[in-house]
């Protein structure tokens, strides 16, 4: 790098690849940089400057505006949470609807099937007959021709 | 809060919309920024309308799901990015961006240094500060836009060369070179002017 650019740098602090030392060697180079440091001094001179309080002012409401625009995030999360259980419950909702639905069709047809039947057809009555049954022919297939039969009441027989 | 830095503040701000955040940032930056605007166009009615637009545009992009800011912990440079833009379109629209080259010294720079005298007093030496002040406006306005620039974006927004030379799409050396000729030509202002006024 040029060794006037290399004044520039540590004129304002900045790191350089030769030492102080060796930059202001030589006399130019010394006259120089106090030439530049001489404007760097007014420069930093300068009186402050500030913006209108009145456009600092107008800043400030566009940004509080803007986010009302567009909304506080966790604002916007809480809404994005409200949708979402909406959903649920209107699914929710749908489903036990459907569900009460198809229990009340459902006891409707088995009132409407019980109305059909006659008045004598007892199914309570049939099943009882059934199981009866059922206990009967359990007991007579366990007995074959010539067994003793221990199931049965023995009897003496006296042969005359 | 005092204590944040920007990214904080920033985060304040998008996050929590947090309004106290963002005008800490504006109190913290707006002698920067405006510094840097005031510098440029030299008219207050002007860089305060580029001030207001400037922040309109930050905040603007600051909201935007696909904001062009980047957390990056460097929130200033980004909006005298935003700055500069506003401030080059202004004077481009003046056509006042126009490289200058009666200052260069490329040419000229021994006969200016041999010119020079040892300790020579500053021009300003001895003056009151209003009086100081204009004559420091008056060398900043009469520099050529970007040495200018150079010397604002280094004085008044305290970026470094680095910086500056990603700011303005140049080398750091052609920075380094436009911030010499920019305090050069300081001298050189301040010489012809105190020459006219002994006359």
């Amino acid at each position: 790098m040029d060794k006037s650019l290399q004044l520039i740098q540590h004129l304002y602090g900045e790191d350089t690849d030769v030492t102080p030392a060796e930059l202001l060697a030589d006399e130019r180079s010394a006259l120089e940089f106090r030439t530049l440091a001489r404007s760097k001094s007014l420069m930093e001179q300068r009186k402050r400057v500030s913006p209108n309080p009145l456009v600092i002012d107008h800043v400030l409401k566009a940004a509080h505006a803007a986010t009302l625009r567009k909304g506080r995030p966790h604002l916007r999360l809480m809404q994005f949470s409200v949708t979402h259980w909406a959903v649920a419950a209107s699914l929710l909702l749908c489903l036990v609807s459907g569900l009460f639905i198809a229990q009340t069709l459902k006891n409707q047809q088995a009132v409407a099937v019980a109305q059909t039947l006659p008045a004598w057809d007892n199914s309570e009555r049939y099943e009882q007959v059934y199981e009866d049954m059922r206990l009967l022919e359990t007991r007579v297939s366990t007995q074959q021709w010539g067994s003793t039969g221990s199931n049965y009441q023995t009897v003496s027989v006296i042969k005359p | 809060m005092q204590h944040w830095n920007d990214e904080q503040l920033v985060s304040a701000y998008l996050d929590d919309g947090n309004q106290k955040a963002f005008a800490q940032l504006v109190s913290r930056h707006q002698e920067r920024i405006y510094g840097y605007l005031y510098g440029m166009v030299q008219d207050h009615e002007v860089a305060n309308d580029l001030f207001q637009d400037t922040f309109l545009r930050v905040i603007s992009a600051m909201q935007e799901k696909r904001a062009s800011y980047e957390h990056r912990g460097r929130w200033i440079y980004w909006v005298l990015r935003i700055a500069r833009n506003a401030a080059l379109d202004y004077l481009r629209s003046r056509k006042k961006w126009v490289d200058v080259d009666g200052f260069r010294t490329e040419d000229g720079d021994t006969s200016y240094w041999d010119s020079l005298s040892e300790d020579a007093p500053s021009a300003l030496e001895g003056l009151q500060n209003e009086e100081k002040w204009h004559w420091i406006e008056k060398c900043i306005e009469e520099l050529p836009p970007e040495q200018r620039e150079v010397l604002l974006m280094r004085h008044e927004a305290e970026l470094s060369f680095k910086e500056i030379a990603e700011l303005t799409n140049c080398s750091i050396n052609t920075a380094l070179g436009r911030m010499r000729y920019a305090l050069l030509n300081v001298q050189k202002i301040l010489s012809k002017y105190h020459h006219l006024e002994t006359l």
